[in-house]
């Protein structure tokens, strides 16, 4: 067996084993102790019908606009409400992007390698530019303030946030948020606020000029979002995503621990005043009914906004416990999800589950990105939908139905005590999925380099295509939780209907084990999740997960291990696939049609280029939006695992990485902001 | 009785300077941190490959009357060495230590074409 160690050193291959545990973890939430303000949406019995029986959803109520609805810059984690991550700038071209040299750089110091009694710093901020500057999360829950032109801090936050891994394993953020009045009086605190979250469940508010605590949110700025946690509270509900910011209210989701517990705190939504942290109103994702037995089913992710209908997207993972759903075996139609609410109310208007009766931790991870696209003469209302499987949902966001088909296909059932599997599950085949439909088959070369080891043991597995349900003999998942496509999302082109998106190509091992045998394998092990084991507390089954490498740490299969695609939206088809970034192990790199695994997604600009960290061999990239080909790359401290910004600030664009790494990836942690620019003059 | 003497030759040089250069190029890629392989195994086993390559080189240099037997298992392994060494360089991408790996190469070349080939002269003459 493949200890959890072996695997998280083979990052270098194929990096997986962790990437459900770090950032694409489930999450949970409770139910507040006090009633909220608004009603809980109503749960639809079924999401999609009740869609398709008003295919014209209610217009969210008009809420007078005490906030701004958006701002100029890059002013959110996926650089706008509707997750376009698109720029208008376009000093930076295909053609002088070769040119690009730092303009300036800043080391935060809060990084973490696990040693020195903290645990490893896992830092997948976006750097939001607004307000005329840069404001940046660190994985010690602190905020910079950073001048967009030189680097010069101009104030920064400390939480002083405990820095324990409380609920996930390493010390994560993924960034700030942003709000401002719609008209902000001069010498007035607090009429701009910068938001952070810690892994203790608490949100604080930060005047965005001064860097001073907003003494009005909350309790002195500080607003304890556990209080709300009060259905299975095993942990403290993280929160690692920024909230997102619509109107004058904040959108919180939040993370959790991953497949330690069937019963877990289920998950939930708030929506809250951004001056006064007030509860207007939360959302579940699980029936009343269902809340106690089982859990999660939390947006743990980012999410989007249509600014122009009021609906807020929500991607919504999977319930608990991930691997086994004997304890839920009735619908829960939002689990793994993408569902709309009215942003003013949080009812309801469509669902979409894009996985039945998820056993795989197939969570929706990333926000939809929003976008018109242009088909059969017609402009429609689309959403575009990432998914950790590989597919790529096109709806009208209006109504939930698919621009391209999706088909319910038979998949392959469990036999595991207790569980009833699902018998379809949706397929697309437009857009061609990033991920194959089949395992691509046993690498030869890893092959030969064990003796035979890779092809033995997957002689020993079962393996029945996609969707192969976890099974006590093990299953190989292929693509596994590890994805397929991570939170980062993709980019699109509004003005073209170019989409782009980088996805990996991860193959696990998953292996029910009756509870007695599991607490056998465990006995004497002081964390067994460090060697892939996870209980799932309450089910008959513990868990074991791993990657599918040989002795030495090889994927035993075919590459390439990450890739990335561009679609034409409007006609659905891939325009270009490549493997993208380079594998690296002991320092050598791999050859470059093996791609890597990658976290973190693109940025698009209107001259043509994408921009993109994520990959495992530490290098920050622009490509050809056309072409797909590599015009420039640089070496920054780590892998870049954040999504990347860029701005026009006095006449000069700027393309802004957060280096921090992830344990997922390989061990090396950085603490790096870095701004790549044109040299002075020469724009 | 006889005794060995000659001049190593040019060739032997250019082998020796090629090594001396990449054990120094990867001693600092070893070091300096902003390369993504610095302190690595990859580059500590080339620095090991790259010693043993200066050792050898100077062994050529040093003493080339060496015995014909020895000369040629060494000037075997120092191919061997050059192109392990070679490759991992490549698979490192330090393309320093590639160039410092074939100008070695190019000095094993020589060497075995054009370095004067070691004589047993008389020992009393």
């Amino acid at each position: 067996m493949t200890s959890i160690h072996t695997v998280a050193s083979l990052a270098a291959f194929a990096g997986a084993l962790f990437i459900g545990n770090g950032a694409l973890a489930q999450n949970a939430t409770t139910a507040p102790s006090n009633a909220p303000s608004v009603t809980p949406a109503k749960q639809p019995s079924n999401p999609t019908a009740a869609a398709a029986q008003k295919p014209a959803p209610q217009p969210p109520s008009q809420t007078p606009v005490v906030g701004a609805t958006h701002y100029s810059g890059w002013y959110t984690f996926n650089g706008d409400l509707m997750d376009q991550k698109y720029s208008k700038a376009d000093q930076i071209t295909p053609q002088n992007v070769g040119k690009l040299t730092r303009a300036w750089e800043v080391h935060t110091g809060d990084m973490s390698d696990g040693s020195g009694g903290k645990p490893k710093s896992d830092w997948s901020a976006t750097p939001l530019f607004v307000n005329n500057t840069v404001y940046v999360a660190t994985p010690f829950y602190r905020i910079f303030a950073i001048d967009p032109g030189t680097g010069r801090v101009k104030w920064t936050f400390n939480t002083h946030a405990v820095l324990k891994a409380e609920t996930q394993p390493d010390l994560k953020t993924r960034g700030v948020a942003y709000w401002q009045a719609a008209k902000p009086q001069a010498g007035k605190p607090c009429q701009k606020i910068v938001y952070i979250g810690t892994m203790g469940a608490k949100l604080y508010a930060v005047d965005a000029d001064s860097g001073k605590a907003c003494q009005g949110f909350g309790k002195n700025g500080v607003l304890d979002i556990n209080q709300w946690n009060t259905t299975n509270a095993k942990w403290p509900l993280s929160i690692l995503q920024p909230p997102t910011v619509y109107k004058d209210s904040l959108f919180i989701g939040w993370a959790g621990k991953d497949w330690a517990d069937s019963e877990a705190p289920p998950g939930r939504v708030f929506a809250v005043n951004a001056q006064t942290g007030k509860l207007k109103w939360s959302f579940d994702a699980l029936p009343k009914q269902q809340q106690k037995m089982t859990g999660t089913s939390n947006v743990w992710a980012s999410m989007s906004v249509d600014p122009k209908s009021g609906i807020l997207y929500l991607p919504i993972s999977s319930p608990s416990p991930n691997f086994w759903g004997g304890n839920r075996k009735e619908k829960l139609p939002l689990a793994t999800s993408v569902t709309a609410l009215d942003a003013d109310t949080g009812k309801v208007l469509w669902s979409r589950q894009i996985v039945h009766h998820d056993i795989w931790d197939y969570d929706t991870n990333a926000a939809p990105t929003l976008v018109d696209i242009h088909k059969d003469g017609k402009t429609i209302p689309a959403l575009v939908q990432t998914s950790k499987m590989g597919f790529i949902f096109v709806l009208n966001r209006m109504t939930g139905e698919p621009i391209y088909p999706i088909t319910e296909t038979k998949v392959p059932q469990s036999h595991a005590k207790g569980e009833k599997s699902a018998p379809t599950q949706p397929y697309v085949k437009t857009p061609e999925p990033t991920v194959p439909d089949r395992f691509p088959g046993i690498s030869t070369l890893a092959d030969w380099a064990s003796t035979g080891e890779c092809s033995d043991t997957f002689k020993k597995l079962r393996y029945d295509g996609r969707y192969t349900p976890p099974s006590v003999k093990g299953s190989l998942v292929y693509p596994s939780t590890a994805g397929g496509i991570e939170w980062g999302g993709g980019a699109v082109d509004p003005t073209t209907g170019t989409y782009v998106v980088n996805s990996s190509a991860v193959a696990q091992i998953y292996r029910l084990i009756p509870r007695k045998e599991y607490e056998q394998e465990t006995k004497g092990m002081k964390d067994p999740s460090s060697h892939g084991y996870y209980a799932q507390e309450g089910s008959p089954y513990g868990f074991y997960l791993h990657n599918f490498v040989n002795k030495w740490g090889m994927p035993c299969w075919k590459p390439p291990y990450g890739t990335i695609s561009a679609y034409d939206l409007d006609t659905g088809k891939l325009k270009w696939r490549k493997p993208f970034g380079e594998v690296q192990k002991w320092g050598f790199y791999m050859p470059k049609s093996w791609g890597s695994v990658t976290i973190g997604g693109p940025l698009i600009t209107k001259s043509g280029l994408i921009f993109i960290g994520g990959s495992m061999d530490a290098r920050v990239r622009a490509i050809d939006l056309k072409s797909g080909k590599v015009l420039w790359r640089s070496l920054v401290m780590a892998p870049s695992v954040a999504n990347p910004a860029t701005y026009m600030y006095k006449g000069r664009q700027y393309v802004v990485f957060v280096v921090g790494g992830n344990a997922i990836l390989k061990p090396q942690v950085g603490d790096e902001i870095v701004a790549y620019a044109l040299p002075k003059g020469s724009q | 009785m006889s005794e060995s003497s000659a001049r190593a030759g040019f060739g032997t040089w250019i082998l020796l300077l090629g090594a001396v250069i990449g054990l120094a190029e990867a001693v600092f890629d070893y070091f300096w941190t902003g390369n993504g392989i610095h302190g690595t195994a990859g580059v500590l086993l080339v620095i090991v490959t790259m010693a043993l390559m200066t050792l050898a080189a100077a062994a050529l240099a040093i003493w080339p009357a060496m015995p014909r037997w020895l000369r040629g298992i060494l000037l075997f392994l120092i191919l061997l060495d050059i192109v392990g060494t070679g490759f991992a360089s490549y698979m490192l991408e330090t393309w320093w230590l590639v160039g410092a790996v074939a100008l070695a190469l190019v000095g094993w070349f020589i060497h075995l074409a054009v370095d004067p080939a070691p004589r047993r002269i008389p020992a009393h003459v």
